[in-house]
């Protein structure tokens, strides 16, 4: 179920308004629990069995875990739960990825592989399963790290897995923020649940009006980008670097709003990134929750920035390519890790030899200039989106090659809704800037709010283009 | 700190009573309507009931009325009498008195045009290259091919219509507007082969004189019947939403119409479907006779029909290059015995589309993938006028109005 189907709005409703009315957390919890797993079941009903495996596996796991002094069982049920969790991410995910990368050498040593009787092997991939096996992954190792204890109510524990507002594309909560939420009734706050509608609604704005608008030129540019002039390509590769992140923090907007007309407090999941004046700094306001997630799980315990400096740039380049492999099974992905993995690398080593020279006042995540670091982030970060968008790397190379002028002759397509869009966008973002972010987020009493409530419920429903177009990061 | 300095004050205002938020709420969202009840010209397209035409016998959109078309290309249409799009200044009374040679035009909403203004849609380019022409030839006083006079092309294009709805109006039109021949243009031959099936029930219905259809348009705004078409109608059927609770698998959507053209046309062709095939058989020669013979059944007048196929597009990453409906030479003959003309547009847009510029699309929709353009207009025009001038019959036309 979408997000921005009326079917969704239907099920909020119900959902909502029933979850306020159990005086017992019990029957509260049970209520979320059957919800979401509806909300899943709503895509395919056989994707719930990998839910229940994930949840039954992670939750007996935890409690061995924290009910054991021997460390060597304790990291025995850790591997159980690591092996069980990445082995049904790399099952569905994965496979074939795997076999097409490794098919040159298996045929060589005589191994038959699945390749036109792919139909056979075929395996569907279940939506947001790299979400919710982070976040199971997560609690385990936070439980096996004494961090938290485990939990010993399966139901909260069931819903902490499934609740349905970040089950399928985020933000990551990790269960020490989420679980104690849910282990009460939260108090019923008019000031909150007005505040959910309207992320709710701001989430839907981002995602309806401008992403999916945007998505109408980046589509049929990167479908066939040599068919395109340079100007052209330019357009796409600016409004895909819109896309995505209207697209995506959208959906967290709308999660963390569906989460607080339930009562609950989510992550904040961005920071308006692209105002980052170093590839540092956007890592730390694009998609936060998975950025700390990779960080706490795979960088620190790599070795973190401690060492040499070849082994930090190994453990930055380890935990970015992984990250970018974790987004999709391509190499357009793990490229696309690869490549903001060296740009923090180079920014790290760049930083220290200024902060060296004393050209730097210390800042370590930031450029002298922050002109010129803004240049240089977004130029990377765009560079990295045509990685990250083309469905293969001759594609990436041909819009490359219009990005750098040979698509002279190409069509001029000046798309006026992707160019009003780009402008909303710019102007969030230096509203973003100014006094008047707060105004942004309408409060109840102000006069403006209801005007720019209503009209914006108007124009979601007047300036939706039509057609289902789901959310980019629930192929992940 | 200056964000949260502010956030603090504001938690120090008083908060207001339920009754307050109400009546603020309520102006709010009444200014809030208002605004966009203002803004939503510019962006949404208009819903006009329409009225029964006598003279047509069909329904059309009423005259003066303003038709917005917004989602593809940017235009306003003014409604001419007994609902010629963009020609407001025709009417079959005057018809007669003024000079030039008349010619209805026909076709579907590729022929419409409502995506482009009055002055660029394809009638008026017609004329126009007409003119252009006309001022040339006689500039070089070159008599054999100068056309000769003015030509007035009166559109009676319609968005869905087809050869049965042309079948009906043909007749009419010429007791009405005395026009001397027609000009028909198709964009897909499927829109041409009703004529060769039996005349269906519906091609002359009753009359309902005086009648209006969905009245209530004209007094619904027309961005709340804009919003009420998006929350109740499936957009890919235009059906009734139907909504769906059940849990999944969801049912792969079936590959998107255009995508297939291509390879329908192929396998058409296999199957020796006539109208797609080039084989000539008794099969072919029966459809295009049929065809012809339908035509004529209706007038004795020069007919031109102008073949615009949905070429080359660009659908899903690839530009369709190859004809999408291959033309039976014996048909095209079967025509011409009939005194039934033959514009192909194909080559002329295949051409354009080689130097980037193509036909179809907009802007504002996908350049290379919709209804004609101002170029498609252009293109066609130029074909036609050269037809017009090159073929002694259409020549006879225009020198027995002089």
């Amino acid at each position: 179920m979408n997000f921005t189907q009326i079917e969704f709005l239907i099920f909020l409703v119900v959902v909502v308004t029933v979850a306020w009315i159990p005086r017992q957390v019990v029957w509260r919890n049970r209520w979320l629990l059957l919800a979401s797993y509806y909300f899943y079941a709503y895509w395919d009903i056989r994707f719930c069995a990998l839910l229940i495996l994930s949840t039954s596996v992670d939750y007996f796991a935890a409690r061995r875990i924290d009910g054991s002094d021997d460390p060597r069982h304790r990291r025995l049920w850790l591997v159980v739960s690591i092996c069980t969790n990445l082995g049904v991410l790399g099952l569905f995910k994965y496979f074939h990825f795997f076999i097409d990368t490794a098919r040159p050498i298996l045929e060589q040593l005589g191994v038959a592989t699945p390749g036109a009787e792919r139909d056979v092997w075929t395996i569907v991939l279940p939506v947001g399963i790299s979400f919710f096996t982070f976040q199971t992954l997560s609690y385990t190792a936070d439980v096996y790290r004494r961090k938290i204890s485990a939990s010993h109510r399966p139901l909260d524990f069931a819903l902490y897995v499934a609740f349905f507002p970040q089950l399928v594309a985020g933000p990551i909560v990790r269960a020490a923020h989420l679980l104690p939420q849910l282990s009460e009734i939260p108090a019923f706050s008019r000031r909150r649940f007005y505040g959910g509608f309207q992320q709710l609604l701001r989430g839907a704005v981002k995602k309806v009006l401008i992403a999916d608008r945007l998505a109408e030129t980046v589509d049929v540019v990167f479908a066939s980008p040599e068919l395109y002039s340079t100007p052209s390509v330019w357009l796409a590769v600016v409004a895909y670097t819109g896309q995505i992140y209207y697209d995506f923090s959208g959906y967290t907007d709308m999660a963390i709003g569906v989460a607080k007309l339930l009562g609950y407090r989510f992550p904040v999941n961005f920071r308006h990134p692209y105002l980052a004046t170093s590839i540092q700094q956007f890592w730390r306001r694009w998609h936060i929750t998975l950025s700390t997630w990779l960080r706490d799980y795979l960088y620190i315990p790599l070795g973190g920035s401690r060492g040499s400096r070849p082994r930090v740039a190994a453990n930055l380049m380890i935990t970015m390519t992984l990250g970018g492999l974790w987004h999709g099974a391509a190499m357009t992905f793990v490229l696309w890790g690869v490549w903001h993995g060296a740009a923090l690398v180079v920014q790290r080593f760049a930083s220290a030899w200024t902060f060296a020279r004393g050209t730097t006042s210390g800042g370590r995540t930031g450029f002298q200039f922050p002109a010129v670091g803004w240049c240089l982030t977004i130029t990377v970060v765009m560079a990295g989106w045509v990685l990250f968008r083309s469905p293969s790397l001759a594609v990436a190379g041909q819009v490359f090659a219009g990005l750098l002028g040979y698509h002279r002759s190409g069509i001029q397509w000046w798309p006026p809704l992707t160019l009003l869009a780009l402008a909303l966008m710019l102007l969030d973002h230096l509203l973003w800037r100014t006094r008047l972010r707060r105004t942004m987020r309408l409060p109840i009493d102000a006069w403006y709010s209801p005007v720019v409530t209503v009209f914006a419920i108007w124009a979601l429903l007047l300036f939706a283009p039509r057609g289902f177009r789901p959310f980019v990061y629930f192929q992940f | 700190m200056k964000p949260r300095l502010a956030a603090n004050a504001s938690s120090s205002r008083p908060t207001r009573t339920i009754g307050q938020r109400l009546v603020s709420w309520t102006i709010g969202g009444i200014v809030g309507t208002l605004l966009i009840a203002a803004v939503s010209p510019w962006t949404v397209r208009s819903y006009l009931p329409q009225v029964w035409d006598d003279v047509r016998g069909r329904w059309v959109y009423p005259e003066s009325a303003a038709y917005r078309w917004r989602s593809e290309g940017y235009a306003t249409t003014t409604v001419g009498p007994h609902g010629m799009m963009g020609r407001p200044d025709w009417r079959p009374s005057a018809s007669s008195t003024r000079p030039g040679t008349r010619w209805a035009f026909w076709g579907d909403s590729q022929a419409e045009g409502v995506c482009v203004s009055d002055d660029q849609k394809l009638w008026a380019a017609i004329e126009q290259q007409w003119a252009r022409s006309h001022a040339a030839a006689t500039k070089t006083q070159d008599q054999k091919a100068s056309p000769s006079g003015q030509v007035h092309v009166l559109p009676f294009a319609a968005s869905g219509d087809d050869g049965w709805d042309w079948y009906e109006q043909i007749p009419r039109v010429e007791r009405a507007w005395d026009v001397q021949g027609h000009l028909i243009l198709i964009a897909e031959l499927s829109d041409l082969r009703v004529l060769a099936e039996p005349i269906p029930e519906s091609v002359s219905p009753q009359s309902t004189e005086g009648g209006t259809r969905r009245e209530w348009l004209r007094w619904t705004p027309d961005f709340v019947v804009h919003a009420a078409r998006g929350l109740l109608l499936d957009p890919r059927t235009r059906q009734l939403r139907r909504l769906r609770f059940r849990p999944g698998p969801l049912i792969e959507d079936s590959p998107r119409k255009e995508a297939a053209t291509e390879k329908d046309a192929e396998t058409r062709w296999k199957l020796g479907d006539p109208i797609f095939s080039i084989r000539s058989s008794g099969k072919s020669n029966k459809l295009w006779g049929a065809i012809a013979k339908r035509l004529r059944e209706q007038s004795d007048r020069p007919i031109l029909l102008i073949y615009a196929p949905l070429r080359p597009l660009i659908v899903d990453g690839r530009v369709l290059w190859k004809r999408p409906e291959t033309i039976d030479p014996v048909g095209i003959d079967l025509l011409a015995e009939q005194h039934i003309g033959w514009v192909d547009c194909y080559e002329i847009f295949v051409k354009a589309g080689r130097t980037g510029r193509f036909p179809h699309g907009f802007h504002n929709g996908q350049i290379g993938n919709g209804h004609l353009n101002t170029l498609g207009y252009h293109l066609i025009a130029e074909q036609v006028c050269k037809r017009l001038q090159e073929d002694s019959r259409y020549r006879l036309v225009q020198q027995a109005d002089r």
